[in-house]
């Protein structure tokens, strides 16, 4: 019989590379965030119980005070820009997408090439932003209506003067109250508007744009851990973030918004556990309530309390998005339409039929809508040059886009 | 406390596991459900789905009506195990699945005491061990056949449930509807006529039995489901383009003209000229895809097709906006049987008869409920009406310019490798991951010798 050969012992390991850090492996930036004895929070979206999230938000906290972590965020955007972004074009330099209605609120989605995922607000996003042009002879226009969401939890919170708000500008209404000069709630619509629109030149860009934050994400019943965590920059701490947010809370329209909460979260709770909006876009909530031991009641609190809030005026403002395609695709529009990007719609317009398309989308854009009582949206529009681009006009970007005031 | 079951003095688990834990109920109704393994809160009360999951278990059975202590409680072990999902990965912990094979003749011996009429196996682990497959996202919902002669109806974990994933509920619910139906007796399994490769001229006079006789449709076929197959039907994105690649290659096709039926074929003539007669007569066709997939092949191979296409994915969409929309998981609501979606190798032909009978089904039922609930109208004009400006939109497309857009990628990739290497020096290198060799690689950049 055949002797059986002994096992060798395995080889030692005779050479060792020390690899790059990879600023993509979020294992590899957990590693550094331990070393620098950095905290991050767990990964929601994570069974592995040791998975940490990377997040933007936690490492331009941790960059602060680590310069290291700066150098990561650097190396993400641009590598993210790089991988997602380099489209492949067809023989006419186009890029092609198929435009669904993926998300459960039926907004619209867009993939095999996300074009409504497209950078926007910083430096990189409007040199990205440059690539996309109009067609010779053409003009790129967009026409986003203006504010809706918030028009729309002013029409669910039943509240004309939220609504009216809304429209004039509430985060300029808002800022006015945060300098202590508030707008007086109770001017006529034109008034009001004006005033907000002085407001917004009267106040510096960072303070609005904090402003805006509060009370996007208090509609929505963000918290303001969560406002601190998303925008760093815009607060100077979570303690900030909640005093903005009760004095907005506690002010008139804030007070409309609470009882909106409330009303919403009691439909989407047992026993009818759905909500149903104008159009008839539905959505179901098995959890809105968690039961509190402590004081042995329901609190509007659970994983679906924030998406039942937000289903409304999220799911009623694509459906008007619907309304405004359907009355466009009966206009000369119908041929120069190409991506409807949220509340915003896209188009390439000859240049001849500009001012006449302009007036087109703003007549649609603005019209009275039957399902929601006859409520009308504002609409904004801006336009690039001729064979201009997407990115935003500017000394540098000549052709870029800018506001149309007819 | 070590476990001190029938079976526990020689399990491989003991030392590790802590406390056996009997299953609880009657039984009465003939419903037997089985989780993975009792945890914290089932140690310290002592019974089965104690703690949250419980709750959200007892809510389960509370909606479907079902009194808890009419239905059997199990679990696949019945001691605490060493971690929470250690029994999740079977090749990862092998004593895992050595614990599970031994506490076997417990689960074993129950299920012959009891003799219930109808299974449900709660979560993965559960699935593996009551029907031996794998996937409960796939196989959720349908009646399954087990090695006990009895049948199971596999559902998510109230676990799974309760951790973010409440939108599951329905489909529990739904699973436990069917359970009891089983148990009283009252199931009845979907019965397809299926046509697979017949001659030609069955597939004339299947067509012809689809055709309307009376009516605003006399003479047209009012519904027509159609879905092809190609080799490589899940990898699309670089081919979206060029419309080229596997995607392309319709391998095979099949239709189904009216409920509880279908036919299948090769894609060679003269079927493709019978499906063309199909189109021809069709005032609708739906396919379940939500990219337009089959239409677009079908369009592309030279096929002509009548204006109106729905998509029977978005109608499951509109109806439940939160639940999944692939016919695999959209089928159990409409099908009663066992799952086919395994089968596309092994069958082809019964693979593609059962998605076009099971699609019909899929589209009637869903329609029938939104028309039911007066929201049909609203899908016709968010979802059928938008489809064309979305589709011309996509096909329109974006202009890009090709030298901008060659010059700032260049630039990104210089901007990335210079903050790259800036990083490099940053991070330390007692936290870089290293490689190893036992012999001197080829390529020995970097690389330093062991000493």
């Amino acid at each position: 019989m055949k002797k059986p050969r002994a096992k060798r012992p395995p080889l030692p390991n005779k050479y060792v590379k020390v690899c790059d850090f990879n600023p993509d492996s979020y294992l590899e930036v957990q590693s550094l965030a331990a070393h620098f004895n950095v905290r991050l929070p767990h990964r929601k979206d994570s069974d592995d119980e040791n998975a940490l999230s990377t997040e933007k938000k936690f490492l331009l906290k941790a960059a602060r005070k680590y310069p290291v972590f700066a150098k990561v965020l650097a190396c993400k955007e641009r590598w993210k820009m790089i991988s997602t972004y380099k489209w492949k074009l067809d023989a006419n330099n186009r890029i092609h997408y198929t435009i669904g209605h993926h998300p459960s609120t039926w907004r619209k989605s867009c993939r095999n090439i996300n074009a409504q995922n497209i950078p926007k607000r910083s430096a990189l996003a409007d040199e990205f932003r440059r690539m996309v042009i109009a067609p010779p002879g053409h003009v790129i226009m967009a026409c986003d209506s203006s504010a809706i969401e918030a028009v729309l939890v002013g029409y669910f919170a039943q509240s004309p003067r939220y609504i009216a708000l809304a429209k004039a500008g509430v985060h300029d209404w808002f800022n006015s109250v945060v300098h202590n000069e508030a707008i007086d709630l109770h001017l006529d619509d034109a008034a009001l508007r004006t005033a907000c629109q002085e407001a917004k030149h009267r106040y510096d860009k960072p303070s609005r744009e904090t402003a805006k934050r509060v009370v996007h994400l208090s509609n929505y019943r963000g918290t303001p851990e969560r406002m601190f965590e998303e925008y760093p920059d815009d607060f100077e701490s979570v303690a900030h973030a909640r005093r903005l947010q009760n004095v907005y809370l506690a002010s008139e329209p804030g007070q409309d918004i609470v009882r909106w909460w409330r009303q919403v979260l009691t439909m989407a709770g047992p026993p009818n556990r759905s909500l149903l909006n104008p159009f008839g876009f539905r959505h179901r909530f098995f959890h809105v309530f968690n039961y509190n031991r402590r004081t042995q009641g329901w609190e509007p609190n659970g994983d679906d309390a924030k998406r039942a809030i937000a289903f409304l005026p999220q799911s009623t403002a694509s459906a008007i998005q619907d309304v405004y395609i359907e009355a466009l695709w009966q206009t000369p529009l119908a041929s120069w339409c190409v991506l409807p990007v949220h509340d915003d719609l896209l188009s390439y317009v000859p240049q001849s039929e500009a001012a006449a398309a302009a007036a087109t989308l703003q007549r649609i854009f603005t019209m009275p809508i039957p399902e929601l009582g006859g409520l009308s949206v504002g609409a904004e529009i801006s336009m690039s040059a001729v064979g201009g681009n997407w990115a935003p006009r500017s000394d540098s970007n000549p052709t870029g886009m800018e506001v149309w005031n007819g | 406390m070590i476990p001190s079951g029938p079976h526990c003095g020689t399990c491989p688990h003991r030392e590790l596991g802590q406390r056996f834990i009997e299953p609880d109920g009657s039984g009465d109704s003939g419903v037997l459900l089985v989780g993975d393994s009792p945890w914290m809160e089932e140690m310290a009360a002592g019974r089965n789905f104690a703690g949250a999951a419980g709750f959200t278990y007892n809510r389960m059975l509370s909606l479907v009506g079902i009194e808890r202590s009419n239905v059997m409680t199990s679990n696949t072990i019945w001691c605490k195990p060493l971690r929470l999902k250690w029994m999740d990965f079977p090749e990862r912990f092998r004593d895992a699945e050595a614990a599970i094979t031994h506490c076997r003749p417990n689960l074993d011996g129950l299920i012959e005491r009891a003799q219930p009429k109808v299974i449900v196996p709660m979560g993965n682990v559960a699935l593996r061990r009551i029907c031996g497959v794998s996937g409960i996202e796939s196989h959720a919902g349908y009646v399954m056949a087990t090695p006990y002669g009895i049948p199971a109806v596999p559902t998510f974990h109230p676990a799974f449930i309760q951790r973010g994933q409440q939108k599951l509920n329905a489909s529990a619910v739904f699973a436990l509807n069917r359970a009891r139906s089983i148990a009283q007796g009252t199931y009845q399994e979907s019965k397809y006529d299926l046509l697979l490769d017949p001659p030609p001229d069955r597939v004339r006079d299947y067509i012809r039995s689809g055709q309307s006789i009376h009516g605003e449709h006399g003479g047209r076929i009012p519904t027509l489901v159609v879905d092809i197959e190609t080799p490589e039907s899940d990898r699309l994105d670089e081919e979206e383009i060029e419309q080229e690649g596997a995607s392309w290659t319709i391998v095979r096709a099949g239709f189904s003209v009216r409920r509880g039926s279908a036919v299948t074929f090769p894609w060679q003539p003269p079927y493709i000229g019978l499906l063309q007669e199909a189109l021809d007569l069709s005032e609708e066709v739906i396919e379940h895809a939500d990219n337009n997939f089959d239409s677009r092949r079908l369009r592309h191979a030279g096929l002509r097709l009548p204006a109106r296409i729905v998509s029977s994915m978005w109608a499951w969409h509109f109806l439940e906006s939160d639940l999944r929309k692939g016919l695999g998981a959209v089928a159990p609501f409409y099908y009663a049987g066992p799952p086919w979606k395994s089968q596309s190798a092994a069958r082809p032909a019964f693979y593609n008869a059962m998605d076009n009978a099971v699609t019909m089904d899929v589209y009637c039922g869903t329609r029938d409920t939104l028309i039911a609930q007066s929201r049909w109208a609203a899908f016709e004009r968010h979802c059928i009406r938008m489809d064309e400006p979305l589709r011309v939109m996509g096909e329109r497309g974006l202009l890009v310019d090709p030298v901008y857009q060659a010059a700032f990628m260049d630039r990104l990739d210089q901007e990335w490798e210079a903050a790259n290497a800036d990083l490099q020096q940053l991070v330390p290198d007692s936290i870089k991951k290293r490689k190893y060799w036992k012999r001197a690689p080829k390529d020995l950049t970097g690389v330093t010798e062991i000493v």
